[in-house]
C-alpha cells in the first residue's frame, strides 16, 4: 500500500492551489484526477477571469490552467495521478481505493481534500432524452477541448455566468444560439456577460422555461413557453425554435459522495447547491482529518475555488506541523480577507447567506456531539451515530 | 420587486449610458472612455490598466469604476483589459460626419484595416455601417483584440459590436438590412475625410 501525506481528490483550480500551498511548506501530496489533463474545468474556460488583477484577473481559464499544470510538473513534492479514479473512501481503514491505468491500487493518506468539483442539474421537460440535449459542460467539453461543433441552432436554458459564458462561445464558434431561457425574472448571472451576448443579437428571454423537445431521432426543435407567478407555463404564449441542440446550464450541486461516504455532517442549503458537508474556516468537516474546497464545498466561482484550494493547503500543512505559528497567521488572515472581499458584492449576497446557515448547522452540530459526549461515561459504548461522528483522524 | 432592464433583459438602460457618458463640453474634446459596467462584481483589471490613473481607485474589489474625465486620454488600453467586455472609447472630435468606437471583437476573422462592417447596437440589432479603421490584435496568448471603427456621429452612443459586413450580407431576412444599406452609402460618402483624432490609441 502507497502512503501519502496529503491526497487530493479532483486537480481542478481548488485541488491545485491547495496542492502547490501545502508542497510549498514540505507536504508530501498525491493529486489525483480522472482526466488526464491537470485543470479541471479551467482548461474549457476561454474567457477572462474576473477578481484581482495581482492574482489572476484579466487571464483566461485555459491560459490559469497551463500555468498551474506547469507549476505541479515543476513541483517534485507533488505526484500527479492523472487517468485515474478513486472509487472509494474506505474510512475505518483511512484508505482509498483507485482505479489507475496500472491497475487497482489502495492510498493510505495521512490527510484528505476533497475537491471534486460538481455535477450538473438536470432539469424534466417531455424530450429531455433525446440526442442533442447537452449538459453545458458537455458543450464546453466538444468545443473547446476537442474541436467539434455540437451542432448547428441552440437553444440555451439557464442564465448563470455558465449559460452566458457557453453562448458566447458557441456563437464565437460559429454556432447560432437562438435564445436563452431563464425561469426566473432575473438573469443570474454578470451582467457584462449578458450584454455580451446580447450586443451578439442572442434574446435572452427571462420568466421562460422548455416546454418540450422534439425530434424523431434527435432534438429537431423546441417550444419555450412563459411562466406565471406560479411558475406554470402560461398556454398561448408558446414559441416554436428551429434547433437541433439543447443546452442546460440550470445549475451545479456538489459531487460529495466521498464525504458521504467518510460519514462527514451534511446538510442541505439550496445557496450552497444541494447537499454539502459541514466545515469550518480552514475547509476541515466534522471529520478530522478530511477538508473540502471548491465546487466540491459550495457552488461558486473559480477565483473562490482557488482561494479555498490556497487556505485549505495551508490548514493542512499546518495540522501536519510543517507551518510555523507567525507565518500561518499571517496567510490565513490573507487567505480569509481575500475570500471575504470576493464575495462582498451583492452576486454572492446568496452564498454569503448560505455559507451562514451552513455554519449555523455546524455549530449546533458540534455542541451536539458535546452534550453527547458529556451525557456518555468515559469507556461506555458510543451509539452508532456517536460512533460515526467521531471518526479517529484519518489514518493516524 | 421587479428587477431593473439590465438584469431582466441584459441591456442597459438609457439613465444607467447617459450615468457613464462625460459632459457635453469633454464629449467635444476627443477620445473618451464608456465604461458599461453596472453591476458590482468584484473585478479590478480597467483600474491597474489605466496608466494615466484616470479610473479613480477603487476602494474595494467589488466598486464600480468611476473616470475622471481630465486625465482620460481615450487611449483604450482599457478596452482591452476589461475580463467583461464592457469598455468602450469613443471620439466623437474624429470628423464632422464620422467618429470613431473601439469595440473588443473576440472573433474570427478579425477584420482588416478598412473592411466595410456592420455596425450592431446594444441588442443586436444592426444600425448601419462602419469601416474597421484600425485593427489592435490581442496580445498572444489571450489578449482581447480591439476594432476601432469608424461610424456615423448619431451611433457614437449607439453602436457597440460589430459583423464583418460580407459575411452579414449572406444572411437573408434582417430586418434592418435596408437602414444599414442607406447607413452604408453615408458611410462611404464620409470615408475620404480622415481625421487625425483617432490615432493617439495606444500602440504595442
Amino acid at each position: 500500500m502507497r502512503r501519502t501525506e496529503l491526497a487530493i481528490i479532483g486537480a481542478g483550480p481548488a485541488g491545485v492551489c491547495a496542492a502547490l500551498e501545502a508542497a510549498s511548506h514540505g507536504v508530501r501530496v498525491t493529486l489525483i484526477d480522472r482526466e488526464e489533463h491537470i485543470g479541471g474545468q479551467l482548461v474549457k474556460q476561454t474567457h477572462k477571469f474576473f477578481g484581482w488583477h495581482e492574482k489572476s484577473a484579466g487571464t483566461r481559464g485555459i491560459v490559469i490552467s497551463r500555468d498551474l499544470a506547469d507549476k505541479v510538473k515543476d513541483n517534485p513534492g507533488i505526484c500527479f495521478m492523472g487517468s485515474t479514479e478513486v472509487l472509494g473512501y474506505y474510512g475505518d481503514d483511512g484508505v482509498l481505493l483507485l482505479e489507475a491505468p496500472a491497475g487497482i491500487q489502495l492510498l493510505e493518506p495521512e490527510r484528505l481534500l476533497v475537491a471534486a468539483g460538481a455535477s450538473e442539474k438536470m432539469i424534466l421537460f417531455p424530450g429531455n432524452d433525446l440526442p442533442g440535449v447537452y449538459g453545458a459542460g458537455a458543450v464546453q467539453t466538444l468545443m473547446n477541448v476537442r474541436g467539434v461543433r455540437p451542432g448547428k441552432s441552440v437553444l440555451m436554458v439557464g442564465s448563470g455566468n455558465i449559460g452566458l459564458i457557453v453562448s458566447y462561445q458557441l456563437a464565437q464558434a460559429g454556432v447560432k444560439v437562438a435564445a436563452l431561457v431563464e425561469a426566473l425574472p432575473k438573469i443570474g448571472g454578470y451582467a457584462v456577460h449578458a450584454s455580451k451576448i446580447r450586443r451578439l443579437g442572442i434574446p435572452i428571454y427571462t420568466r421562460h422555461t422548455v416546454k418540450e423537445a422534439y425530434g424523431k431521432n434527435s432534438v429537431e426543435g423546441a417550444i419555450i413557453w412563459e411562466l406565471d407567478d406560479n411558475w406554470q407555463g402560461i398556454p398561448g404564449t408558446e414559441k416554436g425554435l428551429d434547433v437541433d441542440v439543447m443546452c442546460l446550464a440550470t445549475g451545479l450541486t456538489p459531487l460529495c459522495e466521498f464525504l458521504w461516504q467518510a460519514g462527514v455532517e451534511m446538510a442541505y442549503i439550496p445557496e450552497l447547491g444541494g447537499f454539502v458537508p459541514l466545515y469550518d474556516e480552514h475547509m476541515e468537516t466534522t471529520v478530522k482529518g478530511i477538508y473540502v474546497a471548491g465546487d466540491a464545498a459550495c457552488i461558486e466561482e473559480a477565483s473562490m475555488a482557488m482561494a479555498e484550494g490556497r487556505l485549505a493547503g495551508l490548514a493542512i500543512a499546518r495540522s501536519l506541523g510543517k507551518v510555523p505559528d507567525g507565518e500561518f497567521s499571517r496567510k490565513r488572515e490573507d487567505s480569509l480577507r481575500e475570500l471575504e472581499e470576493l464575495r462582498a458584492g451583492p452576486t454572492s449576497e446568496v452564498i454569503v447567506r448560505g455559507l451562514a446557515a451552513m455554519r449555523k448547522r455546524l455549530e449546533e452540530h458540534l455542541s451536539q456531539e458535546h452534550s453527547s459526549r458529556q451525557a456518555h461515561q468515559p469507556g461506555a459504548k458510543p451509539d452508532a451515530q456517536q460512533g460515526n461522528q467521531q471518526r479517529k483522524r484519518v489514518s493516524s | 420587486m421587479k428587477p431593473d432592464m439590465l438584469m431582466s433583459t441584459g441591456v442597459p438602460s438609457k439613465q444607467q449610458i447617459d450615468g457613464v457618458t462625460p459632459p457635453e463640453s469633454r464629449r467635444k474634446q476627443g477620445p473618451f472612455v464608456v465604461i458599461e459596467c453596472f453591476q458590482e462584481i468584484p473585478c479590478d483589471p480597467c483600474y491597474h490598466s489605466c496608466r494615466f490613473g484616470a479610473i479613480k481607485p477603487l476602494e474595494s474589489l467589488n466598486d464600480i469604476p468611476q473616470v475622471d474625465w481630465d486625465r482620460c486620454t481615450g487611449c483604450g488600453i482599457c478596452v482591452a483589459a476589461c475580463p467583461g467586455l464592457a469598455i468602450f472609447v469613443v471620439d466623437e472630435a474624429f470628423s464632422d460626419t464620422e467618429c470613431l468606437i473601439a469595440i473588443p471583437y473576440e472573433f474570427v476573422p478579425l477584420p482588416e484595416k478598412g473592411d466595410p462592417v456592420y455596425l450592431l447596437d446594444r441588442e443586436g440589432r444592426r444600425v448601419g455601417q462602419g469601416v474597421a479603421h484600425r485593427v489592435v490584435p490581442g496580445r498572444k496568448p489571450q489578449g482581447t483584440p480591439v476594432v476601432w471603427v469608424r461610424a456615423p456621429n448619431e451611433l457614437s452612443m449607439e453602436a457597440r459590436h460589430l459583423l464583418p459586413a460580407e459575411k452579414a450580407s449572406k444572411k437573408a431576412g434582417q430586418a434592418s438590412d435596408k437602414a444599414a444599406d442607406q447607413a452604408s452609402d453615408k458611410a462611404s460618402a464620409g470615408e475620404s475625410l480622415t481625421g487625425k483624432g483617432g490615432m493617439n490609441c495606444v500602440s504595442r
